[in-house]
């Protein structure tokens, strides 16, 4: 099978890793005994420098992980299967973004320090009720009053 | 700005139900169990020990000080010595003993320095001299009981170069902790020679002396300071265990060490210090400081005062909110709190009178002065045989019930008991305390609790949690009250939504009861004994029945107990037209008399690139290609794909664990 080995930069994580591939080689690989299209061995006639590889005759891209180099070269790979797969109708709930976020949400992962910061503030009206007198008020039975009188 | 002294007032800190530390034998009854043997003479070591003590872990540094005082052309040097061990810590050498006029320090004085927290110099140093120099520390001459204190502390902080850390001489002063940090500590310094220091007296009016009680010749004697100087705290890394006792091992102040070569034989070793960790150590002193520790940036720190404990912990103030404080506004141009109908009207004051739910048949008399109450109870005391008989209430009041400003009341004058004196005939029912503007620190749900929480002290009420809605909202505090029982209760209210809402609500007493004896009557002086005699008796029955086992019998004897004094008591009240008053908290009318916001909140530190690599919540949905950059998606559903199950599995954990789109 024809594929084309590639240079990936990309975080293994992301979605679409066109713009991060180039192009190194193409090259003839055999499907090794009976392995698996998740996790294929191939063999190769040459070692390469590269670390991502697409199939044409499977039509996937596989992160090139591992190369065995005796008499014959073996790339052990694995499917990516992110970029392999047309994902971008595909409806989601998003959790978490890194553009789109509400942050009236409360985060448990924000890292939160240990101290606690303390902010007051004093405040009165523009001239206070209270003074550094002292007053009274005294109560008295109305009785006694209409004694007297 | 706020001073702190206002804020942390010790009935300030016990309406937070921490311990008030006011007067300093206050604080060292929080601490009695270890205190039993306090003595006058040691009661500021102890208090010293103490203060320690409650520092735990935060405390890095023993109490090994030194005072060092300076003038321009003349210095003297003062040992102050491990307030336990009694240890001196040595002296710097190269400072020349001098006094002289009006110097009453004696050359080579010893001493030792405790920090002080009262009412009066919240944060202070306070300083204890020995009488004469004793080389042992342990016996002989006593403490002077002279004290000296420091209002206000500033703070810099220096550096000495530690081949030459025993000269006072070479200091190098670095103006703010950011120069120091960045200047030293990056480039790290000789561990065992850290020396900082710490001044600020370079006025020498913010020293002041007291006199104490017992001042062990029996004469009167006057401290000062008549110098600048300054007062440094000395510590040692690795070291001050000689001098202290303690081990002192807190390496959280520090970054891991860096080998920085070899002298005589001895490995030296830097330990870059953690600049927030500076403001902790001036903190755990108790210290209101301000310093440059972000590069241009002035800022003010507080200790941190938990439980009446100084924690070691700051905050920072608020360097500037909505408004300044002066230009606060009147708070008539919103709606009135209306918890009855009484309320509704502020031009409508509240009657006071005959059966206007006041229960009794009597009138309120105002006085404004004590003088003047009484000139009336003399007048009295002619006027009816049993003046006190006819006494039913007397409250004082720490404001001004008539003034040209606040008319809490309004009265007539009338003729009563043959007397002219001035009548309660209604009250405001309201008056407003202020307003604030409350920020929205964070902007985000970090605003809310358990994040942030936001209190607010209210005068004669004491404090209150506001709920999370008022951040972004400004808030309006109204006292309303009751001159006759003398209670009131705060209101707090916000527009939250276009809505006014009441947000917090907080009972207090606007005055206080005074005592008012009862002159009158063998008969309820037999009414109170006979209720005592009841109460022995049970209290001997329940005595007897715990003794015996009796359980039910001692329960018995509480029943009759309780009813004993219960019964008599009120029927001593039926027949007396006196009440026996019994003192409130007069201590509330000496606290602040402004309205305190205190908003303590999370410090969130995320990294740059967190948005980048954790991502922020977001709870939106839709197809993958609607979003970008990091995702993390929520039980996804692969059911429209054509891959595999396998592949779809690997696909849903990928989703689940994060992705790059």
């Amino acid at each position: 099978m024809n594929a084309i080995i590639y240079t990936n930069t990309a975080d293994p994580r992301t979605v679409n890793k066109a713009e991060y591939l180039s192009q190194i080689s193409e090259t003839t690989l055999t499907l090794y005994n009976s392995t698996n299209l998740l996790n294929p061995t191939f063999k190769a006639r040459h070692k390469t420098t590269g670390n991502y590889l697409y199939v044409d005759g499977l039509g996937y891209y596989y992160i090139l992980n591992q190369i065995t180099d005796s008499s014959v070269c073996y790339y052990v790979c694995e499917k990516d299967v992110l970029h392999s797969n047309n994902l971008s109708g595909l409806p989601v709930t998003v959790a978490r973004n890194e553009f789109d976020y509400n942050m009236t949400i409360a985060d448990s992962l924000l890292p939160l320090a240990q101290d606690k910061i303390y902010y007051t503030r004093n405040f009165a009206p523009d001239i206070s009720v209270f003074s550094n007198t002292t007053e009274y008020i005294l109560g008295v039975t109305i009785e006694e009053v209409t004694n007297n009188e | 700005m706020s001073r702190i002294s206002e804020i942390f007032t010790p009935s300030t800190i016990a309406q937070t139900g921490a311990t008030v530390l006011n007067p300093l034998k206050t604080y060292i009854d929080v601490q009695s169990t270890v205190t039993d043997k306090l003595t006058e003479d040691n009661i500021a070591d102890t208090v010293d020990s103490l203060f320690f003590m409650q520092c735990g872990d935060k405390t890095p540094f023993n109490t090994t000080l030194k005072i060092n005082y300076t003038a321009s052309t003349r210095e003297f040097t003062e040992d102050v010595y491990d307030a336990t061990t009694k240890m001196s810590i040595g002296r710097i050498s190269g400072a020349s003993g001098y006094y002289n006029n009006p110097l009453t320090w004696e050359y080579n004085a010893q001493g030792y320095m405790t920090r002080v927290h009262d009412d009066m110099n919240l944060y202070s140093l306070k300083g204890y001299k020995r009488n004469y120099p004793d080389s042992s520390m342990l016996g002989g001459y006593p403490f002077s009981n002279y004290e000296y204190r420091t209002p206000k502390i500033s703070v810099r902080i220096y550096y000495i170069d530690p081949n030459t850390a025993q000269n006072a001489n070479t200091l190098t002063q670095y103006t703010t902790p950011y120069d120091f940090i960045n200047n030293k500590s990056k480039q790290g310094y000789i561990c065992n020679s850290i020396m900082l220091y710490y001044t600020g007296f370079s006025n020498s009016s913010l020293m002041w002396s007291q006199e104490i009680k017992g001042t062990p010749d029996g004469t009167v004697k006057t401290f000062s300071i008549p110098y600048s100087n300054n007062v440094y705290f000395h510590f040692y890394q690795d070291t001050a265990l000689q001098f202290s006792g303690l081990n002192f091992t807190n390496k959280e102040y520090f970054d891991e060490r860096i080998h920085v070569g070899t002298n005589y034989n001895y490995n030296n070793y830097v330990y870059p210090i953690k600049p927030d960790k500076i403001l902790n150590f001036i903190a755990s002193f108790g210290f209101i400081f301000t310093g440059e520790f972000t590069k241009n940036t002035t800022q003010t720190f507080y200790p941190e005062v938990n439980s009446g404990i100084i924690t070691g912990e700051y905050f920072e103030n608020i360097a500037d909110w909505n408004s300044d404080n002066s230009q606060w506004e009147n708070t008539d141009d919103i709606d009135r709190p209306k918890p009855d109908k009484n309320l509704d009207d502020d031009t409508e004051s509240m009657k006071i009178g005959y059966g206007y739910g006041l229960g009794g048949f009597c009138k309120y008399l105002y006085f404004s002065s004590s003088d003047i109450l009484e000139l009336f109870v003399n007048h009295l005391s002619h006027e009816i045989s049993n003046p006190t008989s006819a006494v039913v209430s007397c409250s004082s009041y720490p404001i001004a019930l008539k003034s040209p400003v606040n008319n809490f009341i309004t009265t007539s004058e009338e003729t009563v008991y043959g007397y002219n004196v001035q009548v309660v005939k209604s009250q405001l029912p309201k008056v407003s305390l202020g307003k604030i503007s409350i920020p929205n620190l964070h902007g985000n749900f970090l605003d809310n609790s358990p994040y942030t929480t936001y209190e607010l002290y209210i005068p004669l009420c004491g404090w209150t949690t506001l709920p999370d809605k008022v951040h972004g909202t400004t808030i309006y505090v109204y006292l309303t009250y009751d001159v006759i029982s003398t209670s009131c209760k705060a209101i707090v209210q916000s527009v939250i939504n276009g809505e006014l809402v009441t947000v917090a609500e907080k009972s207090g007493k606007l005055g206080t009861s005074e005592i008012i004896s009862a002159t009158d009557n063998v008969a309820k002086q037999s009414a109170i004994v006979g209720a005592l005699l009841n109460t022995t008796g049970s209290a001997i029955g329940l005595a007897t029945s715990v003794a015996t086992g009796n359980v039910l019998g001692g329960i018995g004897s509480g029943l009759s107990l309780g009813s004993a004094i219960s019964q008599d008591l009120a029927l001593s009240h039926n027949n007396y037209t006196s009440a026996t008053g019994c003192t409130g908290d007069r201590s509330d009318f000496a606290n602040s008399h402004e309205c305190y916001l205190k908003i303590v909140t999370v410090n969130d530190t995320p990294p740059t690139n967190y948005n980048h690599t954790v991502g922020r919540p977001c709870n939106k949905s839709g197809s993958l290609s609607a979003f970008s950059g990091y995702t993390v998606c929520t039980n996804v559903d692969c059911s429209g794909l054509t891959c595999s199950d396998t592949e779809k599995q690997k696909i849903k954990s990928l989703l689940e664990n994060g992705v790059y789109i």
